[in-house]
């Protein structure tokens, strides 16, 4: 009888004590480390591929906050505002110094051919690359001879004009200009060629002639076909292959 | 206190004398049948713009695929445009048949060709999926016979995935 008294008055005072036991355990456990602001200058990136990075480091989703904002100022793309723990700012400073530090640089090349009706040249000279995207154009266009005219090979930096000079038939000459800025995270290396145009070399006074002014996204690795010619079918084509080289 | 009195007694004396003291209430059946007849014998209110948004609406669609579909109406009506009309240049000869064996070469055309318009999913006829929709497309573009050169883009993917930016123009000295 004194032992089950014994044994009750023992849980009693344990369920008494384990909620405080509990509390202190909780009390215990550290709290999360205070988010700061920080606001980042994004001078070279895509401020979504910036947003996108920043997002990345941060391991707690719920514990983050991430915004860009544009800048007017040509000399940059924009900020990004960041609330995040300090660990987390770190990552985010180490992976912007990586990623922004420098412009992308993209190696371009462009092969000016002449596409005719009448037979001649099937474009064996066409560089291997760039053969592929050749035999898909002749399955799809009646033009029977695709002759190279010139290649040129371009070393561009995001969001600068790069120029080149392309020779074509007898004292013909053209100018091709391109301006590109990268586009998604810097691993898909995506590109976004925002101003792409060819013009024929007139002599003075004449000004250049505008053939082509476009724009398209491209990945790198991949030939894209730029051609024009007259709407009533007649007459030559200019077909331009442009290849955004993958840097080896 | 008399008035009082005065008032009660005549109160009682109105309530002996009620004749529809002694009838029954009537029932709830008979209550709704009573309703019933009432509702029922009121005419109903003319409805004479019911059917007004409807009209309106079905109006607006009209004219919308009317609006939409014009252009379309033009652009294939100029591959029956008589030779001696005044449209010197009919736009549906492309640039992509340049070969003046344009019929045999259609059908060198491979088919599941995508072209990057939405236009050019509004196709029908006998020819070649593919080149019935570049046909289309380019036949879209409307381009006026001017003296100035005018430039028109179509954008579309070969069936090896190589994808072509194609610029069509009417510069004479290409």
């Amino acid at each position: 009888m004194k032992r089950n008294s014994c044994a009750r008055s023992l849980a009693f005072a344990a369920l008494l004590v384990l909620p405080g036991a509990l509390f202190a355990a909780q009390e215990a456990t550290p709290a999360p480390p205070a988010s700061q602001d920080i606001r980042y200058e994004i001078r070279f990136m895509d401020l979504h591929a910036a947003e996108v990075l920043a997002w990345d480091q941060c391991v707690h989703k719920e514990r983050c906050r991430v915004a860009s904002l544009a800048a007017d100022d040509s000399n940059k793309k924009g900020y990004l505002e960041v609330r995040a723990e300090p660990a987390v700012q770190e990552k985010i400073t180490r992976a912007l110094a990586r990623e922004d530090g420098a412009p992308r640089t993209q190696s371009f090349q462009v092969l000016l051919l002449a596409a005719g009706t009448k037979g001649g040249s099937s474009g064996a000279d066409v560089p291997a690359n760039a053969q592929k995207a050749l035999n898909d154009l002749k399955g799809f266009l009646p033009f029977k001879s695709y002759e190279l005219l010139d290649a040129v090979w371009m070393q561009a930096t995001q969001d600068r004009i790069v120029q080149g000079h392309i020779a074509g038939r007898a004292a013909a000459s053209y100018d091709v200009a391109l301006r590109f800025r990268n586009v998604g995270t810097p691993d898909d290396r995506n590109l976004f060629v925002d101003a792409f145009q060819l013009k024929e070399s007139l002599s003075p006074p004449k000004l250049p002639r505008d053939l082509i002014s476009t724009s398209f996204s491209l990945k790198t690795g991949e030939t894209i076909v730029v051609g024009t010619s007259k709407v009533d079918g007649t007459g030559e084509a200019l077909v331009v292959l442009l290849t955004a080289v993958p840097s080896s | 206190m008399k008035g009082e009195i005065r008032d009660e007694r005549l109160r009682r004396i109105l309530r002996e004398t009620d004749s529809t003291q002694a009838d029954a209430e009537l029932t709830p059946e008979e209550i709704r049948a009573m309703r019933r007849a009432v509702l029922t014998s009121t005419p109903e209110p003319r409805r004479r713009w019911l059917w007004s948004p409807a009209l309106a609406v079905v109006a607006m669609a009209v004219l919308a695929a009317i609006a939409i579909l014009r252009p379309g109406m033009d652009s294939r009506a100029t591959d029956g445009v008589p030779s001696g009309s005044t449209q010197k240049n009919p736009v549906v000869k492309a640039p992509v048949e340049p070969s003046p064996e344009g019929v045999s070469r259609q059908a060198a055309v491979p088919e599941g060709t995508t072209v990057g318009s939405p236009a050019a999913s509004a196709a029908g006829g006998r020819q070649p999926r593919g080149k019935r929709i570049l046909r289309d497309q380019i036949a879209a573009t409307g381009i006026p016979n001017d003296e100035e050169p005018q430039t028109r883009q179509v954008q579309f993917s070969t069936p090896g995935g190589t994808r072509v930016i194609w610029i069509l123009t009417t510069d004479k000295a290409l």
